[in-house]
């Protein structure tokens, strides 16, 4: 009789591999005590990081590891291509999956007393996994780029570097520069995709290597061994079952839990608590008991005594008895051990920080109870008063005063004016006492806030602290030559270089512009203003020292204790030659107007490219928008009054709003990017924040999305889901149901049959 | 290795049975996760045209300053966008001035293999295979199998936009690629 193809093919493979001989030894192999649900966790294990491999592999087909593009790769991936949301959800789930599952198996083997002769080398290797699946913890969350991510590499670099003797080294191999930046993330990202597979690969290898030596070491009961079960097919089935399983569970997660979008990575947002990973939240918490100069032997001691502990089980644990209940020192160690993992992960995951905690006050507060837009401020007032024994700077620091103001004599952006240069103005203690419980007594314009309900003794308290306030020594650019020796402004060119050396330093920028057109802060500009006006010198003059004498309601400080008589002139000087300069070009031509003559859409920042965290953005509205825009941009707030021409955001313009988030996004971005000013007479402008860099354009994202939020637009809604993931689920749901009710059918007619 | 094999396999009919079904069950299950793997992650390779690109004119600069009749290379920017880069691109396209509001716009690619054919001072020669065109785009010489593909343009205030277009080579239809 003619052998059939497909037997010759087996044979021929079979004759130069001894395949048959390896397959057949692997599925007949006996179990002894029989199969067991508790066994399918090593393969759970492996199925696990097959799919980790696959996922992986196919998130390299968009991802690119550069800072620029991490982030909007990966966001593409996720909103765009289809099944996107699935791969990158089964990776991040899976990883989560692993982890657990793995500590479960370690647990098994634990209790089972696996690890003990003949079978220490298959623990060895395990440990080693152990290892490798740390790394690809640390190094997985840092390649999105996004705040979570940048931070956790940050924090987990530095970590690496305070190990005593070989930190500062292996920080610098990380970190392939003196900061996170570009090299890190391609030194971590080369790690999480082949250095750390490779080894994982090898080790897993050996680890099955040594585990097929002698197979599973069954139940610690001699007389319970004697029953053997087989692979195949009934762990096989039980293996599979549980994958399977867990496969439902990775896409239920990727389908109603999807991974945050938590922005993209800014160092130089301040306002954002960073927290690791929940399997890094142990090592956290506990690092938070050891005061600065411990700290390495918590960062590298404890991971290291852990795995030496486990390491020297088989050495310490020489009893041939597996039974637990005969080891009892042993599993108690073991117990206490997870207990205090479990224990320092639940504190770690409930630890919040102060600004934290501040921040979800604000958010909470402001979503539970609109009743009043200051409502928070007045939260705080309460809190204020009934402390006794606070002091004026802790109540600017947490009124809600640095909101608006800075206290460091420099410069800022924020909405109100700098209160160490306000010191100028030489107001009265009165008039600061009336300024901070009602505001618009001085100027009906000014958008502050009256903090009616703090206590007069707190209010004093206030005062006190600004009026301790000492203007920081400003440097002063050096006078030139002739005004300090000869007195007399002999030549008036050099007098008006240092009259405009001084407008630039001394703060006048701050709310003044030169160049001859509008602008959008506080102050004219000066070349427009000394056009319309033709001032005189002593008006000037008089306009630096008494400001109030021109217009009792200006925000503007007096320059009289700042600058000296020669410098006054100068100043005076300077605005004085601005009647005859001419207004400077425009901005030259950048890449945006270079867009505006290709036709695409104008003046467009960074921002509309990134994906926003309405989470952070919330905060940040509560920390920049809210005193104009109101609590939720919603400005019919009870309580609250809207400044004039500021309009709502909280149902948005129906012209601005549109369904299609990128759309919408690139409507509100120019107000963002470019601020404009305000429409009614009176009312305050809308502020650049991209042009002065105010705010970060992750920042301005953030803000994007939470303001989309507020209008019922997701920013971070899947554009191109392939099925949408919900139903995904479902119908995969169906097929199993369908699948077990169809085997169950079958089951019950082939019992019925007797043949 | 271990110790397979040892003990025979119950032979009991019933039990034969029972471990045949728990072979297919496991197969069917296999199946199962196999085509729910399979079939999303093929899908996430197959690139979606959906949405596509949008429609637009461009300004091609220096329109007002060029020569009439003499066919001129001119070229302008456009934004190119693919997965999730937005890059500028530089086009090229031939521009016949007739008068400051007429124009022939030709992409510059000849119809037949799209190699970039140039003006030779009588007629549009490509370099690659011979054909020529005259100024109306006729092909007056070599195999290629139409005229040259003309662009969408429009004139506004003296400038012209034009729309980029490729066109599918070695056809006799002017087709959209």
């Amino acid at each position: 009789m003619k052998e059939p193809l497909s037997q010759k093919v087996k044979n021929w493979v079979n004759e130069r591999t001894g395949l048959v001989k390896f397959v057949t030894d692997f599925l007949h192999e006996e179990i002894p005590g029989g199969t067991r649900f508790s066994y399918t966790l090593g393969s759970a294990c492996m199925f696990l990081l097959s799919i980790q491999i696959i996922t992986g592999i196919w998130q390299l087909f968009y991802y690119v590891p550069t800072v620029d593009y991490a982030y909007s790769s990966l966001n593409y991936l996720r909103l765009q291509v289809p099944f996107g949301w699935l791969v990158h959800g089964l990776h991040y789930w899976g990883g989560t999956a692993f982890t657990i599952v793995v500590g479960l198996h370690v647990m098994r083997v634990f209790i089972w007393g696996s690890y003990k002769k003949p079978r220490e080398l298959v623990w060895f290797f395990g440990i080693g996994l152990i290892v490798m699946t740390a790394l690809f913890m640390f190094t997985g969350p840092v390649l999105p780029w996004d705040k979570k991510g940048y931070w956790a590499g940050q924090v987990g670099i530095g970590i690496a570097g305070s190990v005593p003797v070989v930190g500062p080294f292996t920080q610098l191999i990380l970190q392939g520069a003196s900061k996170m930046g570009q090299s890190a993330l391609m030194r971590i990202y080369v790690m999480h995709v082949a250095l750390i597979p490779f080894l994982t690969g090898l080790l897993v290898t050996l680890h099955l290597i040594a585990f097929r030596q002698f197979g599973e070491a069954g139940p610690w009961e001699e007389k319970k061994r004697k029953t053997v079960g087989y692979f195949w097919p009934e762990q096989i089935f039980k293996d599979v079952l549980v994958a399977f399983l867990l496969f439902l569970l990775l896409v239920f997660l990727s389908a109603f839990f999807p991974p945050e979008f938590s922005g993209l990575a800014d160092p130089m947002d301040t306002l954002y608590t960073p927290k690791p990973e929940w399997n890094f939240l142990f090592l956290y918490q506990i690092l938070k008991f050891l005061p600065g100069p411990l700290e390495p032997l918590g960062t590298a001691g404890i991971p290291l005594v852990i795995i030496l502990l486990m390491a020297s089980l088989p050495f310490t644990d020489r009893t041939e008895d597996r039974n637990p209940f005969k080891r009892g020192f042993v599993i108690l160690g073991g117990f206490v051990f997870v207990a205090a993992v479990l224990y320092f992960t639940w504190l770690g995951y409930i630890y919040k920080s102060e600004a934290e905690r501040a921040n979800t006050t604000t958010a909470v507060e402001f979503k539970s109870n609109v009743n009043s837009v200051f409502v928070n401020p007045n939260n705080e007032i309460m809190l204020a008063n009934s402390k006794k024994d606070v002091t004026g700077e802790q109540l600017f620091k947490t009124l809600g005063c640095t909101e608006c103001h800075t206290a460091n004599g420099s410069v800022s952006n924020k909405q109100g004016p700098d209160l160490v240069m306000a010191r100028g103005n030489n107001r009265s203690h009165q008039w600061m006492l009336d300024q901070i419980n009602a505001p618009q007594s001085h100027n009906k314009k000014t958008i502050m806030p009256p903090y009616l309900h703090l206590t007069h003794r707190n209010v004093e308290l206030l005062v006190a602290y600004l009026e301790g306030l000492t203007p920081k020594e400003v440097p002063m650019p050096v006078a030139p030559a002739p005004v300090v020796t000869g007195g007399a402004p002999t030549d008036s060119k050099v007098l008006i270089e240092y009259g405009e050396q001084l407008f630039n330093t001394q703060g006048c920028t701050q709310c003044h512009t030169i160049q001859g057109r509008p602008n959008n802060k506080q102050g004219p500009d000066l070349i427009m203003a000394v056009v319309k006006r033709k001032p005189s010198k002593e008006w000037l003059h008089e306009q630096l020292m008494t400001p109030q004498a021109h217009n009792p309601l200006t925000i503007m400080p007096s320059y009289a204790n700042r600058l000296k008589d020669p410098q006054m002139d100068a100043v005076v000087e300077f605005l004085s030659s601005l009647l005859t300069r001419k207004p400077s070009a425009a901005p030259a031509m950048d890449s945006s107007d270079q867009e505006k003559q290709t036709g695409s859409v104008s003046g467009l920042g960074e921002a509309v490219n990134i994906i926003g965290d309405r989470e952070h953005g919330s905060v940040l509205f509560h920390q920049s928008c809210i005193m104009c825009h109101g609590p939720n941009g919603n400005n019919k707030t009870p309580g609250f009054v809207a400044p004039k021409g500021v309009p709502a955001l909280n149902p948005i313009n129906s012209t601005v709003y549109n369904a299609n988030a990128s759309t919408f996004v690139q409507r509100i971005d120019v107000y963002l990017q470019h601020g404009i000013p305000n429409t009614v007479a009176g009312g305050p402008n809308m502020p650049s924040f991209g042009d002065t860099h105010a705010l970060t354009q992750a920042q301005i994202a953030d803000l994007e999305a939470y303001v989309l939020s507020l209008n019922g637009v997701d920013r971070t809604r899947i554009i191109n889901p392939g099925i949408e993931p919900k139903e995904f689920f479902l119908y995969l749901l169906e097929l199993s149901l369908v699948v077990v009710v169809l085997s169950l059918l079958y089951w019950w007619i082939i019992k019925l049959i007797k043949f | 290795m271990t110790n397979h094999t040892s003990t025979p396999r119950s032979q009991d009919p019933e039990d034969i049975k029972k471990r045949n079904f728990i072979k297919g069950l496991t197969g069917g299950v296999l199946g199962l996760l196999t085509l729910s793997i399979t079939w999303p992650f093929v899908s996430y390779l197959i690139p979606t045209t959906a949405g596509g690109r949008e429609e637009r004119f461009i300004k091609v600069p220096n329109f007002p300053d060029m020569p009439l009749g003499v066919p001129t290379k001119m070229n302008f920017q456009d934004l190119e966008e693919q997965a999730f880069l937005k890059m500028s691109t530089v086009y090229d396209i031939w521009v016949i001035k007739h008068s400051p509001t007429e124009a022939t716009v030709y992409s510059p690619l000849c119809p037949h293999l799209n190699c970039r054919y140039s003006w030779d001072a009588k007629q549009f020669a490509c370099p690659c295979h011979g054909s020529n065109f005259n100024l109306a785009g006729k092909c007056t010489a070599g195999p290629s199998p139409r005229p040259l593909d003309s662009l969408p343009y429009k004139i506004e205030g003296g400038e012209l936009f034009v729309q980029w277009k490729q066109f599918k080579a070695g056809i006799p239809d002017k087709v959209e690629a």
